[in-house]
């Protein structure tokens, strides 16, 4: 099926919290979820999305918006995806989590990126810190597996 | 997999703060962690159960070695001991010579010790030379004439098994200097083939399944032109390089050794290497580039070309990937002195470089035509590409009589 920008119609959305979004069809079907509820012809507006909230879903069709620009270079996508990615904790994690229910792929692979980068070269304490994990490990166990591994941890 | 990563998990993060990494469905913790470099899973290996036992779980040592990044070991001849060095292509600080520069730089630099080498592990009883790595397990050989032996190890875990010793050389059997390592997707099995020249000149292959207890005679085979295919091992096939009528004439071929049913093919060269052609061609080596079979070699002294096979096995889909002019690269002396031995994701090319008495390692950017000195070694030192992998050895050789000998990788050394 093609949806050309200037064919497209609008599509109107509903978060988890009753805020209803209009998106228009070729932005919303980023969203495979989404995509095969047009294709099935079961887009009845407005759709409900019942595990994504008012606010996340905003953020989510801002990213299907400029992802579904055609005249966005890769160069232009990467830097604005570099930026759009400097949000605080909670906001990634109800973004990964609507990227998921979703199914969009491009989103969920950037925010899996992000994350991994918030990991990368951290100590078990900062990664601890960071996504409030508790320690479960008793002070031997902790030990055993530094020392095993030493080299990793220089 | 149904096992739920919040088990047994206390979240003090209030409902709605932070970014709750454990509560994520398990295939998204997954998706990041495979995302992570080496030393970042051990640490995650210490943040706590939950996370420990998901990167001990071989379906992360699956997921991850599709992901990792090219590595490289480098081996000092026959030493005991090998070297995992895991660059950081994102993170470099290494600055990128121009061609003009490059030769007059790399006579004046003094050189300094190989940057962020990582791992040291040290082989228990075998004094051997690299052979080839593929998923994860890098594969050794020890030339022995009496004790011939060959290992695979996983130098990231520290894990090392020798295999059944080969039928040493005998007095109407010389083994060949080439050996080569593979692995089938379809049947699991890891193979390791070797040639053997007989008295009355023929070559024939033999080849060895891990976990078995012998070696077998799978047939005569065109031999090697060379000791070693810089990287051998793609689409479930081994590869190297051979001259059919004497190994200075003739028409060049690429013969191919599939490690599934163990049949030797022949993989058609590029339209172009007509006899003519191939008469002109200096040094020739195949490899891997991006996943698909690439072929190096030095066109008539004055070009370096590197040509990549986009669809295995069709001889059409052959197209050039870049040339570097020799003359232009003062310097540059492909085959003799500049050996290519890898590329990376991002297409650089690395080469080892013997200029005496240093061994370089030089890597090659072909879009900016820039070359980079990563370090300079003062011994005889060789290297080949090895993605970095958290697969067990004892996965592969269970119930097999084979002991995998857990080595602790040591502090990283200085060569």
């Amino acid at each position: 099926m093609s949806l050309s920008p200037s064919t497209s119609k609008m599509l109107s959305l509903k978060s988890s919290d009753g805020k209803v979004l209009e998106v228009e069809e070729h932005v919303a079907v980023l969203c495979e979820t989404i995509k095969s509820l047009v294709e099935d012809g079961c887009a009845d507006s407005p759709i409900p999305l019942a595990n994504v909230d008012g606010a996340t879903l905003g953020n989510v069709m801002e990213w299907c918006k400029k992802h579904a620009d055609q005249k966005a270079s890769a160069d232009d996508l990467e830097d604005w995806d570099a930026e759009f990615v400097e949000r605080d904790q909670g906001e990634l994690y109800h973004l990964i989590m609507a990227a998921n229910y979703l199914n969009i792929k491009g989103l969920l692979d950037l925010i899996c990126q992000k994350v991994a980068d918030m990991i990368k070269g951290k100590h078990p304490e900062k990664i601890r810190e960071i996504f409030n994990i508790e320690n479960d490990f008793t002070p031997e166990q902790q030990e055993q597996i530094r020392k095993d591994n030493s080299w990793a941890f220089e | 997999m149904t096992r739920n990563a919040t088990m047994s998990i206390t979240i003090t993060t209030e409902l709605g703060l932070g970014f709750r990494i454990l509560e994520l469905p398990e295939h998204i913790v997954f998706d990041i962690l495979t995302r992570l470099p080496v030393k970042s899973v051990f640490a995650c290996r210490c943040v706590c159960k939950t996370l420990r036992d998901l990167l001990l779980d071989p379906h992360f040592a699956k997921l991850h070695l599709t992901r990792a990044p090219t590595a490289l070991i480098l081996h000092q001849r026959l030493s005991w001991s090998i070297h995992l060095y895991l660059p950081d292509v994102a993170n470099d600080t290494l600055s990128w010579y121009s061609s003009s520069s490059y030769s007059d730089h790399h006579r004046d630099r003094c050189y300094d010790a190989l940057p962020k080498q990582d791992v040291y592990f040290l082989m228990p009883d075998c004094k051997a030379a690299l052979i080839n790595s593929c998923n994860g397990f890098l594969c050794l050989y020890n030339s022995s004439r009496r004790h011939p032996v060959y290992c695979l190890c996983n130098p990231v875990l520290g894990e090392y098994v020798a295999l059944p010793p080969p039928p040493p050389s005998t007095v109407d059997h010389t083994y060949l200097d080439y050996s080569a390592f593979g692995f089938s997707p379809k049947t699991g099995q890891y193979k390791i083939i070797r040639f053997v020249l007989s008295l009355a000149g023929a070559v024939f292959v033999e080849v060895h399944t891990l976990g078995s207890e012998s070696w077998r005679n799978v047939g005569e085979a065109p031999p090697p032109r060379h000791p070693k295919s810089f990287d051998p091992f793609v689409n479930g096939a081994l590869h190297w390089i051979t001259t059919t009528g004497g190994t200075t004439s003739g028409l060049i071929c690429i013969c191919s050794f599939d490690v599934e049913d163990e049949r030797i093919r022949q993989i058609p060269p590029p339209a172009h290497f007509d006899f003519d052609y191939a008469g002109k061609v200096g040094w020739i080596n195949v490899g891997v580039l991006g996943g698909c079979l690439c072929l190096c070699y030095v066109f008539d002294g004055v070009s370096f070309e590197v040509w990549v096979m986009k669809d295995y096995g069709v001889k059409e889909s052959w197209s050039k990937k870049f040339v570097i002019e020799i003359q232009s690269y003062c310097g540059l002396q492909l085959g003799e002195v500049h050996r290519p031995i890898g590329f990376l994701e991002n297409g650089d090319m690395w080469m080892i470089c013997h200029s005496d008495p240093l061994v370089l390692l030089v890597s090659y950017r072909p879009g900016t035509r820039s070359f980079k000195e990563i370090c300079g070694i003062k011994s005889s030192i060789e290297a080949i590409p090895h993605i970095p992998s958290f697969a067990s050895l004892k996965n592969e050789v269970i119930g097999k009589n084979l002991q995998v000998k857990d080595v602790k990788p040591g502090k990283a050394l200085r060569f």
